[in-house]
């Protein structure tokens, strides 16, 4: 393919005007041996997306075997990024995503979490028949919110991008200890989560490796932990919501709101075997996580500072999220319906993240 | 008793006008420019070259601010542009164009054939914004690649906003070659490059790729890689890149201000005319808000005094043949007959203005009404994420958002693919938008 492109594109003609070195483009020995080189080049690109001059690097390193570029590329990227990194990384990163990860729903969700042998948690989803499981009745929930950030918003957009988000939330998650017993919220040190395992590296090496090949400043600007504390009293659940995802991203956008609900009742056993309740609950949980998401909602009952606005404040504002007659209605007068309507002695939104990509920079 | 007042919108003249400029002696203070432009445009009326906007889009690293302040440089020199330091250029300033905030730097400059107003594309969000509101627009665009990187995985996201705002045709710029000592690794950027693009659905094969060095050039050294190489570019962006259609050469359209009843004479409507021309006697549509009439400009007034001939900027008062005052009203509008429909539903592209903007402090669902504005009109529109949007119902706009919104009008209105638009709500403007697709 490309020796038809040095022959029919004119292309050539720009660059043997730009300097002697181009005449060796014609000679025909040389020609040949670097055509193959080329489509190594491209071979390599296509796999790594690499820059060109590390992929010809790496094919110099190593005599043009092909396995062992990949393989120097890939020790090369991480020291690459590193370098890049060092040198990119006072430049404003205000752009990427927000990422969340539900572990653990909490009781009666679909994504239950299993206590194994170490006592860590475990993810299992249930399979989609929809049936909830008993196992769900423990409290199990856990969540992770994280903010990832880049230079541009083109670069957050594209693929790459986004599964590195995900998959740091999700690692990060899988890896987070509960620090914080007295809050449900745990903010985690950004710098230690640099080591937690991530494919066959750590996220450190994971980030490193994408501003080598997008050569943008990307900084994980910070990460929080859901776990709350057992509560034999109540029920707990988590749900989110991320505002601008994608189909394909669906948890990794530009605002991310991430609530604990906590319910109480005696009638948690039988309310948790009825789907029509579990399904109320959901779409209400959706709702309000939108509502927390669309509004900027600081706190949940009262101001969070004397000069905020009354609309920062989740239970007064109006609830725009759910239709119906009950529209416009305070939020907190919802819940309350919502509560008698189903018998529960309490429905709250016990604690919430809210996150914006790029407001901690402003 | 026929108050229009008339006032020639500046920079207009051009060369359509230049044979118009006769009969409107009185009317046109431009007259004796025009006349003048006759004898010899060529050289000494520069501002009649046709004009076109461009912008760089390219990684942050491979020097697009660095080629903008190289091409003012180089064409400095011929005396097409006034040389715009990097500095300048980065530091784009906040500007409040309509009460909206955008954040994009202009430069513009001259070739030999056209005149071109540039724009270092900022964000992809920030683009779009700007595009909608009108505050800059690219009809063309240069991609920047640096030669030692090559495309990168952003570079896909630079051609899908080129696609997604409608630019048909690109220009390749592949700079810092000069860091590059092997000239088959820049025929792979090239063959790279044309990949992408064919992936893209642009024309692969034909776009202009040139390579240089944009610094060199800014710098004035190697002028072989440097200044050549930017001559090179910005021929190509004049062979290659389409002019838009200009707003004279476009059917005629004039927005219906207001109507007046003549005695004597019969209904004139008044307006600003957006595009096109017409002179006396011809056949036009009155178009929009249910009824559409055929009829004939039987008249054409500015300044109390009658004219032969409107044009695109003109105001001007249309005197109707056989048209009652009640059958036509603020909102239509006069045009060239079947140059437009009248259309009920419609997909657009919008933005939600924010708080600090103006706009609305909450988000809406689906299914909210504000007002539509579109040239003189004022309708109710129920707003629908575009069909096909998963999870529809449960999904909300934001201020701050750009969003793709199906449109669904009480009224209908004339309008098309590029008509822009603004939603507003109790006094307060919420939204800005264009039409993108015309549903029925």
């Amino acid at each position: 393919m490309f020796s038809r492109l040095l022959v029919t594109r004119p292309a050539s003609r720009t660059l043997t005007s730009t300097r002697p070195l181009s005449s060796r483009l014609y000679s025909t020995s040389a020609s040949s041996e670097k055509s193959d080189t080329v489509q190594l080049v491209s071979k390599l690109r296509k796999l790594t997306n690499a820059p060109i001059l590390a992929a010809r690097r790496a094919l110099t390193e190593t005599k043009n075997d092909f396995d062992a570029a990949l393989k120097w590329l890939e020790k090369d990227m991480l020291e690459s990024g590193m370098k890049k990194a060092e040198k990119v990384k006072d430049r404003k990163a205000s752009e990427g995503l927000v990422s969340v990860e539900v572990l653990g729903g909490g009781w009666g969700s679909r994504i239950l979490p299993t206590v194994v042998e170490d006592g860590g948690l475990r993810v299992r989803v249930a399979t989609g028949d929809g049936k909830l499981h008993g196992v769900a009745a423990a409290q199990g929930v856990k969540a992770v919110i994280v903010e990832l950030n880049c230079e541009s918003d083109f670069v957050s957009r594209t693929d790459e991008f986004s599964t590195l988000a995900k998959d740091i939330a999700r690692t990060v998650a899988e890896n987070a200890v509960h620090q914080d017993p007295g809050s449900a919220f745990t903010t985690l040190d950004v710098a230690s989560l640099m080591e937690t395992p991530l494919k066959s590296g750590t996220v450190h090496s994971s980030i490193m490796d994408l501003i080598a090949r997008i050569g943008e400043n990307i900084t994980l600007s910070r990460a929080a932990l859901l776990a709350p504390a057992f509560d034999s009293s109540s029920a707990y659940r988590a749900a989110s919501y991320v505002h601008r995802s994608t189909p394909a991203f669906p948890s990794q956008g530009r605002v991310g709101a991430l609530a604990l609900l906590s319910l109480r009742s005696s009638n948690l056993p039988s309310l948790l075997n009825d789907s029509a309740f579990i399904t109320d609950l959901e779409k209400l949980e959706r709702a309000l996580c939108r509502q927390t998401a669309g509004f900027h909602t600081r706190a949940i009952r009262e101001k969070a500072t004397e000069e905020d606005d009354m609309e920062t404040v989740l239970y007064q504002q109006p609830f725009a999220m759910l239709g119906g007659d009950q529209a416009g209605l305070p939020v907190r007068e919802v819940l309350n319906e919502w509560q008698k309507k189903w018998e529960l002695e309490e429905f709250e939104v016990a604690d919430f993240a809210r996150w914006e990509v790029g407001e901690q920079a402003k | 008793m026929f108050r229009i007042a008339v006032c020639k919108a500046a920079a207009l003249p051009s060369f359509a006008s230049v044979s118009s400029a006769f009969p409107r002696s009185l009317a046109r203070p431009a007259l004796s420019f025009n006349l003048f432009t006759k004898r010899g445009y060529a050289e000494v009326y520069t501002r009649s070259k046709p004009h076109m906007n461009i912008g760089t889009i390219g990684h942050v690293d491979h020097g697009k601010t660095t080629l903008t302040a190289a091409i003012t440089r180089v064409l400095s020199e011929a005396g097409g542009a006034t040389f715009t330091g990097y500095d300048q250029i980065d530091k784009a300033p906040e500007e409040k164009a309509r009460g909206i905030t955008i954040n994009s730097a202009h430069v513009e400059y001259e070739t030999a054939t056209r005149h071109y107003g540039h724009i270092d594309c900022p964000g992809h969000a920030d683009y779009i914004k700007n595009m909608i509101t009108g505050a800059a627009q690219m009809d063309g665009a240069i991609i920047v690649v640096s030669a030692t990187d090559g495309q990168m995985p952003q570079t896909r996201e630079h051609l899908l906003l080129a696609r997604q705002v409608g630019i048909k045709r690109l220009v390749v710029f592949i700079n810092k070659i000069d860091m590059i000592s092997d000239p088959e690794m820049l025929e792979l950027v090239d063959m790279e490059m044309r990949d992408l693009l064919s992936t893209y659905n642009f024309d692969g094969e034909h776009t202009p790729i040139v390579m240089g060095s944009a610094l060199a050039a800014l710098e004035g050294r190697n002028e072989d890689i440097g200044a050549t190489k930017i001559k090179e570019l910005v021929q190509a962006c004049d062979d290659w890149l389409e002019l838009p259609a200009r707003d004279l050469d476009k059917p005629f359209l004039m927005p219906v201000e207001d109507v007046f009843s003549i005695s004597g004479r019969g209904t004139v409507a008044t307006g600003r005319v957006e595009r096109g021309t017409a002179v006396k006697g011809t056949e036009v549509e009155i178009l929009g808000m249910g009824d559409s009439i055929k009829t004939t400009l039987t008249g054409i007034e500015m300044f109390h005094k009658e004219l032969d001939r409107a044009e695109a900027g003109d105001n001007m008062g249309a005197l109707l043949r056989g048209v009652k005052r009640e059958q036509i009203r603020r909102g239509q509008v006069i045009i060239q007959p079947g140059s437009m429909k009248s259309v009920k539903k419609f997909r657009s592209q919008v933005y939600i203005l924010t708080k600090d903007e103006g706009g609305r402090y909450t988000p809406f669902m689906q299914g909210y009404r504000p007002q539509l504005y579109l040239r003189t009109a004022d309708v109710t529109v129920t707003l629908k994420f575009s069909e096909g949007t998963p999870d529809a119902e449960e999904k909300m706009a934001m201020p701050g958002d750009n969003v793709e919104l199906d449109c669904e009008l009480y009224y209908d209105l004339a309008l098309e693919v590029g008509s822009r638009f603004t939603l507003r709500e109790a006094n307060k403007t919420i939204g800005t938008g264009v039409v993108t697709k015309i549903l029925d």
